[in-house]
């Protein structure tokens, strides 16, 4: 099934997988499924959990370990904060 | 913020930041300089964004320095929220000249990019807030911010 959401409200979860959404509230009390608390009664489920939830595969995380090339690294970012600073200022 | 972070500490603080990330997107996490006397943690997440918007970027950027062998301390941070399509953007950044401040723009006031005053974060935090700016699905609001002296 194509998830076409960004987030999903945890009655849509229900709905894709065929639960209750107080099932859903309580794995999300449970720490069982992730979801973003925007306020008491309120969560946003990310499409990536909800794939992860229904079994589907996700593309997993990348990680790059690059023992040396600190300093150049250091010189990206204050590059960065170097354009910021030249940046107008708007009135 | 953060107290000195032996390499064990550094390294599990790297996965914990990954996870963060890799909740919500495929995350890329860049550790440079593990054996140099300046080390970059950079982790990154182009998340799927709904309409108004098409993505939302997490990009949390640590900068290291070490202070004895095996001992690293926290001297920068970039911690940054960007709606695309542009401009919307919450930041928070620790670097010189100005020290500790925040980023705001409002899509409603494109040409405004100022420094704002900020307290000190730890990127646990600041993901908090950057999940409930991505999860509310509005433009960012700027208000309620206070301005560096020197942009004012």
């Amino acid at each position: 099934m194509e998830l076409t959401k960004a987030l999903y409200a945890p009655a849509e979860v229900a709905a894709l997988v065929g639960l209750s959404s107080d099932t859903i509230l309580s794995y999300i009390h449970a720490g069982r499924l992730f979801a973003i608390k925007l306020s008491a009664r309120t969560y946003r489920i990310p499409q990536r959990e909800v794939a992860r939830f229904m079994g589907q595969a996700v593309a997993p995380s990348r990680m790059v370990d690059e023992p040396h090339g600190g300093q150049a690294a250091v010189e990206a970012l204050h590059q960065r904060f170097r354009e910021e600073e030249r940046k107008p200022v708007a009135r | 913020m953060t107290n000195d972070l032996s390499d064990h500490d550094l390294n599990q603080r790297k996965a914990a930041m990954a996870a963060l990330l890799d909740r919500i997107a495929d995350a890329q996490m860049r550790d440079t300089g593990a054996l140099d006397d300046t080390r970059v943690i950079a982790a990154t997440a182009n998340v799927p964004s709904d309409p108004p918007f098409q993505l939302a970027l997490f990009e949390y950027i640590e900068r290291y320095e070490r202070v004895a062998p095996g001992s690293w301390r926290l001297t920068e941070y970039s911690y940054e929220f960007q709606q695309r399509p542009p401009p919307g953007r919450r930041a928070h950044h620790r670097h010189e000249p100005r020290g500790t401040h925040a980023h705001c723009v409002d899509p409603r006031k494109p040409d405004r990019d100022d420094h704002f005053r900020d307290v000190e974060l730890d990127v646990f935090e600041a993901h908090g807030e950057f999940l409930r700016l991505y999860a509310r699905g509005e433009p960012v609001d700027c208000a309620g911010l206070f301005p560096l002296a020197r942009d004012r």
